[in-house]
């Protein structure tokens, strides 16, 4: 990978998950920092004050859907309002076990998301999530 | 004294009019009452011949039959009087009777003529002959029939038409009475009339009776009878009229019982009747109208009234105004659903529809039926159905929403199985290897427990027939208490139980025990780290229902953030490590599946009251 992204965000709760997602990052060389929030009011107050700092925003953020106190939608719901001060593109996956037709329908309404990726991720659309940001 | 002076005198003084004449038939004298009777002067009919008193066109025959009178002369007696045609002086005729007498004088034969003027008593013979025929005839044959009945009920004179009636010959009746021919269920009354007649109580009376035909079959008529008396009032016998009026009854009967008919089938379809007659404004309401209702037979009466006095006051307008429209002919039946009070004070639900089946001539209803049906049945036929289809539907969701979780949760696992097991052979180091299988096995744990959890949820949601009993609230919110000694003695929680002993749910006892424990339980792991943690159980009765509130003062939740999904699986919302987002997922179904609710009120930082309604079987 020679256009590797900088910085990733994965926001999810499931410390296995995580575990395992981080682990195939670094393997495949798909991100020099990654970062974790375990749910996405911490992802959002991290954001915030640092909006103007592109270096330290993400190229990709990894967005699980069920999470205790702010979930995936929230997570949206708030990102959408910071959005305007943003400079730098940021390509935003919902990265989820639900199969459930009402989410991936909710999902195509934010044009925010990128994409609606059902866990178990593969490597290949890991791969594929990271060229296209870059 | 000379003979003719004697008899000049006798005749004088006689009451008759009187005259004699000789054989040759001239008249000897006369007496003044003669003369007055045809119009002569004095004297002045002496030595005249007889037939000067006699009609010209009669005179012929009269002198023929004097001379053959006079060949064998006899007295005619008075009561043998013969009709004559005397002629007065002014040739003026009349009816005359003579009666006549001859005796000798001196061998000459000499008749004596007693003269009476008949006219007036041969016209009202003639009235009377004409009147008696007239009589007779129309007796005869009357289209209907007649009978002279002595006071003592015996037929003195029947006509064609009532021996037609009751099949009996004019002997036959004749010879029998009317008591005979009578139905014996009517003669009391027939009697009793004929009695107030003679005792002249009424003139007259009329009544519908039953005479038994020759044949043996019932003849209906109507008598109409009048008493006919004497000039000095006494009973001389009875007129009766008798019409016969079997097809008018059989007609009566054949609709009586059509109606008969259609009440009872419209009443055996459970639907109440009501017939009414605009005219009179009486009402009849059917026993199954009155029984609808709850009353007996007897307990309504037959006004409008009756009706519009237990139309519920809110539906009253509407149902006038409904009967109108189609006395105006705006609609072609009425209908209209309202409620009516019932004999126990409640309310019931009644489909009425009605027509007009009769107009008046002033293009008014004169007649209108109409049915009563009780749609409370049919609505609660219909509720259960609706309701059957809430909790059907319902339960779909709720079984789409739980398939969704089921899938949710265990994918994550699976997924977190394969991604670890992939990654397995990419350790960097023993270490790390060692690290992916404690997560495997900590992953398989969690699997148990979602597993667990599920299970747990599929029961409430499965068992339909869970065991209710009447349980005490409050001394289940003590047996929490008991359960959560531990945690309310260690961060000294001030529990406050306001329920009333009389409280009383019908609910399974288990899932009480759970729900209480949950809320309660919520409370304190919710505390508010800068208060003294209280929790406060009150009852509530709206509207009959019972409502239990359990108010904590903790951190409170943000429910416009997550009120929806307050009650969701596996949701939580304060980051709280103990907190699984299993409990009010699991109370929320267990309250539903006892038929009740849960509403939640709260603000952050100042408290959570949760208020849950048991079901309807409370006290």
């Amino acid at each position: 990978m020679n256009d590797r992204n900088d910085v990733a965000f994965i926001v999810d709760d499931d410390q296995i998950y995580v575990f395992g997602l981080k682990k195939l990052i670094a393997i495949n060389n798909l991100c020099k920092n990654v970062l974790v929030f375990e749910n996405g009011e911490k992802a959002i107050n991290h954001i915030t004050p640092i909006i103007k700092n592109n270096d330290q925003l993400p190229d990709v953020i990894l967005l699980d859907l069920n999470m205790p106190v702010m979930d995936g939608w929230e997570f949206l719901d708030e990102f959408v309002k910071i959005k305007p001060q943003l400079s730098k593109k940021i390509q935003i996956y919902m990265v989820s076990s639900s199969i459930n037709p009402a989410d991936i329908e909710k999902a195509k309404q934010y044009e925010e998301l990128s994409d609606y990726l059902i866990k178990p991720i593969s490597v290949e659309e890991l791969q594929r999530v990271f060229s296209a940001a870059a | 004294m000379d003979t003719s002076d004697s008899l000049k005198g006798f005749f004088s003084i006689a009451p008759y009019a009187m005259l004699a004449v000789d054989a040759s038939g001239t008249i000897l004298f006369a007496n003044a009452q003669l003369e007055t009777l045809f119009g002569y002067e004095t004297s002045s009919l002496t030595g005249e011949l007889l037939e000067k008193l006699v009609p010209d066109a009669l005179v012929g025959a009269h002198t023929e039959n004097r001379k053959n009178f006079m060949k064998h002369p006899k007295n005619r007696e008075m009561a043998k009087g013969v009709d004559f045609m005397a002629k007065r002086k002014n040739g003026e005729t009349f009816h005359a009777e003579i009666t006549l007498s001859t005796f000798k004088n001196e061998g000459e034969t000499i008749v004596l003529a007693a003269v009476r003027d008949v006219s007036e008593r041969r016209e009202l013979y003639n009235r009377l002959k004409v009147s008696n025929e007239m009589f007779r005839g129309a007796f005869q044959y009357s289209a209907i029939g007649m009978a002279l009945v002595s006071t003592d009920g015996k037929f003195l004179e029947v006509n064609h038409n009532l021996c037609n009636t009751v099949g009996y010959s004019e002997e036959e009746l004749l010879a029998t009475d009317f008591q005979t021919i009578t139905h014996p269920d009517d003669l009391d009354i027939d009697l009793d009339n004929v009695h107030r007649v003679l005792r002249g109580e009424i003139t007259t009376y009329q009544i519908e009776k039953r005479y038994i035909h020759k044949n043996g079959w019932v003849v209906w008529v109507l008598l109409a009878v009048s008493l006919v008396r004497d000039t000095d009032g006494n009973p001389l016998h009875f007129i009766s009229q008798i019409e016969d009026i079997s097809d008018r009854k059989r007609t009566e009967a054949a609709l009586k019982e059509s109606e008969q008919r259609w009440l009872f089938a419209l009443e055996g379809s459970g639907d109440g009747v009501w017939d009414w007659d605009v005219s009179t404004n009486k009402l009849f309401y059917s026993a199954q109208w009155k029984s609808m209702l709850g009353y007996e037979e007897h307990e309504v009466g037959t006004t409008f009234d009756e009706w519009e006095k237990r139309v519920h006051p809110d539906d009253i307008e509407k149902c006038l105004e409904d009967l109108s429209r189609h006395f105006n002919k705006e609609t072609s039946y009425y209908v209209n659903e309202h409620r009516l009070l019932c004999k126990d004070g409640t309310y019931k639900w009644i489909l009425d529809r009605g027509k007009v089946i009769e107009w008046g001539d002033d293009g008014k209803p004169a007649r209108v039926i109409g049915t009563h049906s009780d749609i409370a049945l049919q609505n609660e036929k219909e509720n259960v159905v609706q309701q059957s289809l809430a909790i059907i539907s319902e339960q779909n969701a709720r079984l789409m929403n739980f398939a969704h979780i089921v899938s949710h949760n265990l994918r994550s696992h699976s997924g977190n199985f394969q991604l670890l097991m992939n990654l397995l052979e990419n350790a960097d180091d023993d270490d790390e290897y060692e690290q992916m299988l404690n997560l495997l096995k900590e992953n398989a744990q969690s699997l148990d427990e979602a597993i667990r959890h599920l299970n747990e949820v599929v029961q409430i949601q499965t068992n339909t027939n869970i065991t209710r009993q009447e349980l005490s609230l409050r001394s289940f919110i003590n047996k929490t208490v008991d359960t959560l000694a531990g945690e309310i003695t260690k961060y000294n929680v001030k529990v406050i139980n306001d329920v009333a002993e009389h409280d009383k749910v019908f609910y399974n006892p288990a899932y009480l025990e759970s729900v209480l424990l949950n809320f309660m339980s919520n409370g304190i792991k919710y505390r508010h780290p800068e208060r003294v943690p209280e929790i406060e159980l009150t009852t509530e009765k709206n509207e009959g229902k019972l409502y239990l509130s359990i108010k904590d003062n903790g951190i409170g939740i943000n429910l416009e953030k997550y009120g929806k999904k307050l009650f969701g699986l596996y949701k939580t919302f304060h980051g709280n490590s103990d907190a699984r987002g299993v409990g009010l997922f699991i109370t929320k179904n267990q309250i539903d599946a006892m038929g009740g609710s849960v509403d939640v009120k709260s603000e952050p930082n100042s408290g959570t009251t949760f208020k849950i309604y048991f079901n309807e079987r409370q006290k």
